[in-house]
């Protein structure tokens, strides 16, 4: 199908709702350069479901790896994506047919869109994470055994690099460290797979999922309403509505290359007065209630404004703003045991006691 | 005695507050002769109240604080031209940064090579070459704004850029982005942009304001307030007028909190143009690190966090807000709660009168460990209380508010951002008034 | 350090001890805090293993993320923990509103948590050893005891005046009641506990310490009862032994005289073992023997029935019964001592003892002969078993006097009703005479005079002629008197006529 502003929109929202209260600001300020392409060149990107896609054609997940500056900051100038996809089709000997996002959140949600309308191919319905993770290599596809690469990173300054790694973990360091090096952030082609490879592996439908959630949040019916369709069509486990009461950020520790910044938020629950305790490190990770568990990564937690439904971001974790935080199941995949240790509580520092 | 005096399209209201808690209230209409003879007149009816010549001798008027966001004005005139510097210009123009102005105040934008990473370290070399050519085809009078990728560790790239526009494109004003402290390269941008549109009404502004002042009460230092509920010296206001945009409601917060004596808590403000509530936290406002414009979007300005009157924020088991009523506003709150205090002068230019000198310092560093953390923390707060000695402050009546270490997500650990606050006043804000000044009816 | 009376050590105890005077209280539990560990959480796995009352300390590192401490909270209130410590640094609101949320204490330390670890521990034992130092100096009072009664007034003393008794299966062997207040109270209390400490470490001995306390001091009155049990086993295995020891020569005796199969009586060697006895009687005594088929399930009755009368004197089990020396006094005449245990004997005739008491014998030589006689005086006894013996005589023919055992030796051989008609068989005039009792009387006498008339007439209290004719009288009437073969058989059959008319 091919997309029009407001399922864009309605992606977008869904893709900040997915991200669990990252900076929203990129993935709107690429909202915004998707559509201002759309309305200078008339073109709509095209989503099409993996099934439309012949077995061998070559999908390339795209989406930007950071390590230093945001891409609020450093901007890309809009070729950084054409140049490591031109790379990926070079060391393959083929074109590409198709491009997924990196991942089920937040502005590499949106990449792929943009990509697909300036180099006019079609977006698969499907992503490697079925969330957002933090890591390039915390995706259904190592569960499964595929390699990542052969990938490519491009920076703001032009420069580009093909990466020749099948390791899932020696990837994400080697691009991880590109990114720094080219100033903040890379654009990157990974996972090249066959159409058939991703039906059988990948997390189907993210990106229709997405727009279906934006559909949701972006319409005017109540608040009650949204919790109720959030919970029939998406899956969501539960809704609690609590009050900020505390935010903390703790001091870094100054090792460099260790990310090691939880942040914890507690909140107050409406109705009973329960302690309501979040942990946040980029994503939030886990919901605690009077101390004891009831959501940890791999579960989505996110946020909702209960006045209107539509997607909270960290700007509105101040003491006495009233939230209802939303858990959502991941893909399966994420639940079994590699899953677990790829992505469980122990992939991540603030949970880890390593 | 302090005076505030709130300036407005029609009219300017003056409050005086005496050393003792005693207060009043005086105000003159705008009318043909201009806001400056005005205000002129206002400071004649002020300092011939009977309390005010009264406590002449004893009590002199030390400060006066502006309340000016109604008349600051942007201007549009001539446009603003912004020099960014990055690594490669956007290939095309839906990758331009648009950083959301009208059509009206959309800056002319050039691109220049450059720019750092966030360890500071240069990415790309200035073209300085492509600067010189700039800067000797433009116009004189010029306005600019230099934003440069990674300005904010390491601003030179913007400095460089904005020293061959000095020597040599004779602006009327260079503004940098690095002087906003946001996370956002557009939203420092934006900044710097309405800033600079700021200036000419504000430089105006502040010229006259100080002549007459300089007349009438030549022994007082003058203030001006800012968007979070402090107040800053005059002179301020012409190098960063955008700090003061929006300072009514904040100001405003402030007069409430006087009245209601309230240094801790939340209080709620009936007043016409709609109800709001603000917390006071340890003598000062809540704020929040940017504020939002009415097109939605961001400026790097911190402003008293004021949201409006909704059932959302009282329900639980927080306690109720202090309800203050603006004269002339309804008995009753929209949402049914009682007023205890009706302010029976302007809210606006009592909160001016009150306001705390305030000074931040936002800084992004890179640290090497925790005892470099803490030197730079201590040396943050030793600027910040050294800037309030020199706003006039005496030593003991500055506080430091908040200092803290934040650790931003997505960032190399070592880059961390510093925050301090520090405010710089004889009393509290809900110790200055006495009780029986309050009128309050409980 | 203060002890609080029932013994275990609790929380505050150690919060009011110096070495853990520095420690932040920052919420105190509502519940009492009973202390029985101590937990050094260096893993946040290590909570899901504790123990209930266990105090947890939480090293920085685990305290680091402050989700941990919100974690281990909920852990501490689910498995009743007594307490938390955590860092100083790592404290913030939170952790102290859901402390107050979940009413579990919690203490915060700027101490390394470590050592911190060792001294609670070391406060934890020292404040049990407090309790235990109480029990200890109990257990030191309680072994001064010099009697039973001594000793459980001690342990009830301890436990505030309450009931103590050594019981075996609800039977109250020894009881010191309670003080009556302590029993009103104790009535009115709805939570008392019956506390109960075996005193024997064999399962065969069911003989147990017990008292009444209140539910909440049972721990306490058990570690008290556990203090006091050695010294009551000392002391009932003491007075238990003394009474043995008093029977013993008893036992010796009849292990020697070998009373299984009688007769076995006069060999020489066991003359002089006797002799090395250490008897205990000076004067004269009687040895009294209680027979009975059902030794085991009578024995505690008899022990009670003889201990209620005769305590001083204690019984030596044999085979059968059991065997006693009685003390006679000098005054006392045997007779005196016989109608008191008939009378005894009265209430309980229907359990079927054979009591016998011997004749009165002073010295260790004797011993032997006088335990024969009770023996079997009591053989002789047991009324209502022998079918020939009427129901009316079952209460007197429960215990027999030796001096008259030949006589109901003579009504076990010759029971009367055979003697009637064996007599009006052989001596068919003598029956029929008129004054046949007389006669029967006389012969009886003069033939257990041996012949002596003169003898015969001073029992009888009749003149020498008069006991002469009757003599010849009988001898008209067809009983011979002059032969020897028959003389035994006339006498035992005219004694047994002469008995059984009465």
């Amino acid at each position: 199908m091919r997309l029009s502003n407001e399922d864009i929109r309605h992606i977008k929202t869904g893709a900040i709702f997915n991200a669990c209260a990252a900076d929203p600001e990129w993935c709107r300020e690429e909202t915004e350069r998707t559509l201002s392409l759309m309305s200078n060149g008339g073109r709509r990107p095209e989503l099409k479901a993996v099934e439309e896609f012949d077995d061998d054609a070559l999908i390339v997940s795209v989406g930007f790896v950071n390590n230093g500056l945001p891409v609020s900051d450093l901007r890309p100038v809009g070729d950084e994506f054409r140049t490591s996809l031109r790379l990926v089709e070079e060391a393959l000997g083929r074109r590409v047919d198709g491009l997924m996002p990196l991942a089920a959140g937040n502005v590499n949600a949106i990449v792929p869109l943009l990509t697909g309308l300036q180099l006019d191919l079609p977006i698969v319905d499907a992503d490697p994470m079925g969330r957002i993770f933090p890591l390039v290599d915390q995706t259904v596809f190592t569960l499964a055994g595929l390699p990542v690469g052969p990938a490519a990173a491009t920076g703001a300054t032009g420069e580009s690099v093909l990466v020749n790694v099948t390791e899932p973990a020696r990837a994400e360091r080697l691009l991880r460290a590109l990114a720094g090096e080219l100033g903040g952030w890379a654009a990157t082609a990974t996972y090249p797979m066959s159409a058939a490879t991703l039906a059988r592996t990948g997390v189907l439908g993210s990106i229709s999922r997405m727009m279906h959630i934006g559909r949701i949040l972006d319409s005017s019916i109540t608040t009650e309403q949204k919790h109720d369709a959030l919970r029939r069509l998406v899956g969501v486990q539960q809704i609690i509505r609590a009050r900020v009461s505390d935010l903390m950020w703790s001091a870094p520790s100054i090792v460099p290359g260790q990310i090691d910044h939880p942040s914890s938020v507690v909140f107050i629950e409406e109705t009973q007065g329960k302690i309501v305790q979040v942990e946040l490190q980029n994503e939030l990770l886990m919901v605690m209630v009077d101390g004891a568990v009831r959501a940890v990564v791999p579960d989505m937690i996110t946020m909702i404004r209960p006045e209107d439904g539509s997607v909270a971001t960290l700007e509105d974790l101040w003491c006495g703003n009233t939230i209802d935080i939303v858990v959502m199941p991941a893909a399966k995949q994420w639940y079994s045991p590699e899953g677990i240790r790829l992505a469980g509580p122990s992939a991540f520092e603030a949970l880890s006691m390593q | 005695m302090r005076i505030g005096v709130r300036v407005t399209e029609t009219l300017i209201v003056g409050v005086y507050v005496c050393a003792d808690g005693a207060s009043g209230a005086q105000s003159v209409h705008i009318d043909g002769f201009g806001m400056v003879e005005a205000f002129d007149r206002l400071m004649d009816k002020l300092l011939n109240t009977a309390d005010v010549s009264r406590r002449a001798e004893g009590d002199p008027v030390a400060v006066v604080t502006f309340e000016l966001s109604d008349v600051l004005v942007p201007q549009h005139e001539q446009l603003v031209t912004t020099i960014r510097i990055a690594p490669r210009p956007p290939i095309e123009p839906s990758h331009e940064l648009n950083i959301g102005m009208t059509a009206m105040d959309r800056p002319r934008i050039v691109h220049v090579r450059g720019g750092h990473t966030k360890l500071g370290e240069e990415l790309v070399p200035l073209d300085v070459r492509k600067l010189h050519e700039f800067a000797a085809d433009v116009s004189s009078g010029g306005r600019f704004v230099v934003s440069s990728v990674g300005a904010q560790i390491n601003s030179a790239h913007e400095l460089m850029a904005g020293t061959i526009l000095l020597e040599h494109a004779d602006p009327a004003s260079v503004n940098y982005s690095h002087s906003f402290y946001n996370s956002s390269f557009g939203t420092r941008e934006r900044t710097a942009v309405t800033n600079s549109s700021l200036i000419p009404s504000a430089e105006s502004l502040a010229t006259a304001l100080v002549l007459v002042a300089g007349r009438r009460v030549p022994n007082a230092r003058l203030f001006v307030t800012t968007n979070d509920g402090g107040c800053v010296p005059l002179s301020r206001l012409s190098v960063t007028p955008v700090h003061s945009m929006f300072s009514a409601r904040p100001s405003t917060l402030i007069g409430a909190a006087a009245l209601g004596h309230v240094d801790n808590g939340r209080i709620m403000v009936i007043a016409a143009a709609g109800d709001f509530i603000g917390e006071m936290l340890d003598g000062v406002t809540a704020v929040r690190p940017q504020l939002r414009t009415q097109d939605g979007h961001a400026l790097a300005s911190k402003s008293a966090n004021l949201l409006p009157a909704t059932p959302s924020l009282l329900t639980g088991s927080i306690e109720p807000p202090i309800v203050v009523a603006t004269s002339g506003s309804p008995d009753q709150s929209s949402l049914g709660l009682p007023v205890h205090i009706r302010a029976e002068v302007d809210l606006g230019a009592l909160g001016a009168a009150c306001a705390p000198a305030t000074d931040w310092l936002n800084r992004v560093i890179i640290v090497r460990n925790a005892t470099e953390l803490q030197q730079s923390l201590a040396a943050a707060e030793a600027r910040v209380r050294s800037r309030l000695v020199s706003f006039g402050a005496a030593t003991s009546h500055v506080r430091i508010v908040e200092s803290r270490v934040i650790a931003a997500p997505y960032e190399n650990p070592s880059i961390v951002g510093l925050r301090v606050r520090g405010v710089a006043a004889g009393k509290s804000v809900g110790g200055i008034l006495t009780r029986e000044q309050s009128g309050a009816s409980q | 350090m203060k002890g609080h009376s029932n013994g275990p050590v609790e929380l505050r105890d150690l919060m009011e001890s110096r070495v853990l005077s520095d420690l932040s209280l920052l919420h105190a539990s509502s519940r009492t805090n009973r202390v029985e560990d101590l937990a050094l959480i260096t893993n946040i796995e290590e909570v899901t293993a504790l123990r209930p009352d266990t105090v947890i300390v939480l090293t920085d590192r685990v305290a680091k993320g402050g989700w941990t401490i919100s974690a281990v909270l909920r852990y501490a209130w689910e498995r009743r923990a007594s307490a938390l410590i955590v860092p100083e640094q790592s404290v913030t609101e939170i952790a102290v509103e859901l402390a107050r949320r979940l009413d579990v204490s919690l203490l915060s330390t700027n101490r390394d948590a470590t050592r911190l670890a060792l001294d609670v521990a070391l406060q934890i034992g020292m404040a049990r050893a407090g309790s235990i130092a109480r029990v200890q100096v109990f257990s030191e009072r309680v072994s001064q005891a010099h009697s039973l009664t001594d000793a459980l007034e001690l342990v009830s003393r301890e436990l505030g005046s309450s009931r103590v008794s050594v019981e075996a299966s609800g039977a109250i062997a020894i009881e010191v009641p309670a003080a009556e207040v302590e029993q009103a109270r104790r009535d009115n209390e709805s939570d008392g506990a019956l506390v109960a400490v075996p005193i024997f470490a064999s399962k065969a001995n069911q003989e147990s310490l017990t008292t009444q306390v209140l539910e909440h001091e049972r721990e306490f009155a058990e570690q008290v009862l556990t203090a006091a049990a050695p010294v009551v086993r000392a002391l009932l295995t003491e007075s238990r032994l003394h009474s043995m020891r008093q029977s013993l020569p008893q036992i010796t005796v009849t292990a020697l005289t070998g009373l299984r199969d009688v007769g076995l009586i006069d060999d020489p060697s066991w003359e002089s073992a006797i002799a090395d006895l250490h008897w205990p009687i000076n004067g004269l005594y009687t040895a009294v023997c209680i027979l009975t088929k059902n030794r085991e399930r009578l024995g505690t009755a008899v022990h009670q029935i003889w201990q209620s009368s005769f305590q001083n004197v204690p019984l030596a089990p044999i085979a059968d019964g059991w065997v006693t020396f009685m003390p006679i006094a000098e005054n006392d005449a045997q007779s005196h001592v016989i109608v008191e245990m008939r009378k005894k004997l009265a209430a309980v005739s229907g359990l079927g003892l054979m009591v016998g008491v011997s004749t009165q014998y002073s010295g260790a030589a004797n011993s032997v002969i006088a335990v024969r006689e009770a023996w079997l005086a009591a053989r002789m006894a047991g009324g209502g078993r022998s079918p020939a013996c009427d129901a009316g005589d079952a209460a007197a023919n429960t215990l027999v006097d030796f001096a008259n055992v030949s006589l109901l030796l003579l009504k076990r051989l010759v029971p009367g009703e055979l003697a009637e008609r064996l007599a009006a068989s052989l001596f068919p005039r003598l029956i029929a005479d008129a004054a046949v009792d007389e006669i029967i009387e006389a012969v009886v006498i003069y033939l257990a005079s041996r012949g002596s008339v003169s003898h015969a007439a001073k029992i009888l209290g009749v003149h020498r002629n008069t006991m002469q004719s009757r003599i010849r009288r009988a001898e008209e009437l067809g009983v011979p008197l002059n032969n020897a073969d028959e003389v035994l058989a006339v006498h035992m059959l005219l004694a047994a006529i002469a008995q059984s008319r009465g």
